[in-house]
């Protein structure tokens, strides 16, 4: 192997994705298309949500419709926070601390029982969030129908100038989260939670302790989903009961599923490719069929389109698109032994 | 007194459509092991159907429903054949994950045919006015059709308990391999089970709009019945009748005595106490790990 080949294997692969977020934000910062960096900061939110769902359901099995429930927790504690006095960054590790309270809570069903339970789990604790969310917003100071207003963040910016601080914002975040990510799923917990995911039994087996680690994933999960709920309200600045749906829960899980379970590039792929598809997709109708009726329903063909390639994915390649590229690297890789033998034959 | 009537029967009347409901996800659940999440849009499908038909044309309205309940059972079939089968051998949660898809497919779908509509449903041949029992004023319409999902409900789990076919259906589930080699045709007993499951999820949401509104709301009923299910054990047939009627009684008395805001939060309150403490449910079997 070459040397220059070593070196770049010698790099941690997570760093690539990194430099290639770094110089997409970079592009769009340069653009200064409110309307593209405001896409890309939904996306890079998105990420943080989709990489968080995939801890959980990726890499340690546990399928949860929570993610809404979990960024509404987030959202409502950052508005209670902020209204309490507690300054801005303050306020989103409030948010996360009770995320985390919360998803330990609701997850304590998968504890006894699996797969289902937790999803069963985190559609009620859905209900009862959007309850007590509903209760606040119409009792609490400074709510009403619409929800509550929060300071924008960078508002003294102007409106791109914002984005664009945003965009680096989050870039960062992402960042820290990815880095973090990796090391939580490539290193002991990754691999306690795959043997959980796998063979629970087996794992019991092997001293590693199921319960613990089970509510780890909880923990750590609802607390970054609600970290973004609460981030997400700062740069909309506003937060209405009505935003947390039970679509936007599956929306979570497509983006999982397509870019590929227990690959924290996966989530990344998936968040960027299910948060565009409702900008994409309109695009690309009047692109090929010409002008419709498409605009207002770009949405809802969005929906169509992720979930029938959950439903594909699942069907033809269960690990995604990354399993896709990853099958791809290896037809190339086979294709190229084989032509480098034939050559040497050939000599 | 009245009111002790009126949230009886008004819960009898939501109870007969969530046994409904409950059943066929039981149904299928037993079939393929999936827990769908696409039950509430199997309810609309054929709802939307015959609301749309009685809100443009009209005719009888015989055609209309029997059109809804073949597309929403040829669509569970499909479901099955296309999707459900070829899951076997994967993570056993994926089943589970196919029925997101199709719901955010049926969602977007719903949204592109019909908007937000807000449909109703009126069946000919019902009885109107009000009944008067112990000083309670019911409605006719409501009682009757309160009367239709409970026997239907009743003849459906009575047919898998005591019919030949009905302990097929139950054999095949429990053991796939064991009940193939005695013969039955496992594959045809699941297809038929995701039909029967989608077309009691269609009847269901017709008489869901009947006595209330079709929207896409309608979803949450299906939702609601997750808990009767749990209640009543996730495995069993019986279980989901019982599990629906009980559940659909306690949400007549929380409405009319707490007020309707509380119905989501005791509702799914309870299921996750009964999955803490109660896991297998009244008539379920203790060992059901699977999703």
């Amino acid at each position: 192997m070459s040397r220059a080949r070593l070196l770049v294997r010698r790099v941690p692969s997570v760093t690539w994705g990194i430099a290639l977020l770094a110089v997409m934000t970079a592009y769009y910062v340069a653009e200064a298309s409110s309307f593209h960096l405001f896409v890309l900061n939904t996306c890079l939110l998105a990420v943080i949500g989709a990489v968080a769902l995939n801890l959980l359901m990726g890499t340690a099995g546990l399928v949860s419709i929570g993610n809404s429930a979990f960024m509404a927790v987030g959202a409502f504690t950052a508005v209670w926070a902020i209204k309490s006095g507690l300054p801005f960054p303050l306020d989103l590790v409030a948010a996360a601390l009770t995320a985390a309270v919360a998803g330990v809570i609701i997850g304590l069903p998968a504890l006894r029982l699996r797969g289902l339970h937790l999803a069963l789990a985190t559609l009620a604790g859905f209900f009862i969030v959007i309850y007590f969310a509903t209760l606040y917003q119409s009792k609490g100071k400074g709510g009403g129908s619409g929800g509550f207003y929060i300071p924008v963040l960078y508002q003294q910016q102007g409106f791109i100038g914002g984005q664009q601080y945003w965009a680096w914002t989050l870039l960062v975040m992402v960042s820290l989260l990815l880095i973090g990510a990796t090391q939580l799923a490539g290193r002991r917990s990754g691999r306690a939670w795959r043997m959980i995911r796998d063979h629970e039994i087996v794992a019991h087996t092997l001293a590693i302790p199921v319960t613990r680690y089970k509510m780890l994933a909880f923990a750590i999960s609802s607390a970054l989903i609600g970290f973004q709920g609460a981030l997400a309200a700062h740069l909309s600045g506003s937060v209405g009961v009505d935003s947390f749906t039970l679509g936007l829960a599956i929306a979570y899980i497509a983006m999982v599923l397509i870019g590929g379970l227990d690959s924290v590039l996966g989530a990344v792929i998936g968040a960027f490719l299910v948060t565009a598809l409702p900008t994409l997709v309109p695009i690309f109708i009047t692109a090929v069929v010409g002008q419709l009726k498409t605009a207002s329903q770009g949405p809802a063909f969005a929906e169509i389109i992720y979930g029938l390639l959950v439903i594909v994915f699942i069907t033809s390649s269960p690990q995604g698109i990354v399993g896709l590229l990853r099958n791809l690297r290896h037809g190339a890789t086979a294709w190229a032994s084989r032509r480098g033998r034939s050559q040497a034959e050939a000599a | 007194m009245d009111r002790l009537v009126v949230s009886l029967f008004g819960g009898g009347n939501l109870g007969g459509t969530y046994a409904l409901v409950a059943l066929g996800i039981v149904l299928a659940f037993r079939a393929t092991g999936t827990f769908n999440f696409a039950h509430g849009q199997f309810m609309l499908l054929p709802a939307f159907v015959v609301g749309a038909w009685q809100a443009g044309s009209g005719g009888p309205l015989w055609i209309p429903v029997v059109e809804g309940l073949i597309m929403v059972s040829a669509l569970g079939v499909v479901f099955y054949l296309l999707v459900l089968q070829r899951t076997v051998g994967l993570l056993h949660f994926m089943g589970v994950i196919a029925t997101f898809g199709l719901a955010a497919v049926l969602d977007g779908a719903f949204l592109i045919q019909y908007g937000s509509p807000q449909y109703s449903i009126d069946v000919p041949g019902l009885p109107k006015g009000v009944v008067t029992l112990l000083g309670a004023h019911l409605s006719a319409q409501e009682l009757t059709l309160t009367a239709f999902t409970l026997v239907l409900a009743g003849l459906v789990a009575g047919a898998l308990r005591f019919t030949p076919v009905g302990i097929k259906i139950r054999a095949a589930g429990q053991d796939a391999i064991l009940a193939s080699q005695g013969g039955i045709n496992v594959r045809l007993v699941y297809v038929g089970s995701w039909a029967l499951a989608a077309a009691l999820a269609g009847v269901a949401g017709i008489v869901y709009g009947t006595s209330n509104l079709v929207n896409h709301s309608m979803v949450d009923v299906a939702l609601a019945a997750f808990p009767a299910i749990l209640i009543g054990g996730l495995d069993s047939i019986e279980g989901a009748v019982v599990g629906g009627l009980l559940v659909g009684i306690a949400q007549g008395f929380i409405a009319t005595y707490l007020g309707p805001q509380y119905l989501d939060v005791l509702t799914y309150g309870l299921l996750l106490v009964v999955m803490l403490v109660f896991p297998q449910g009244i008539l379920g079997t203790r060992t059901v790990t699977r999703v």
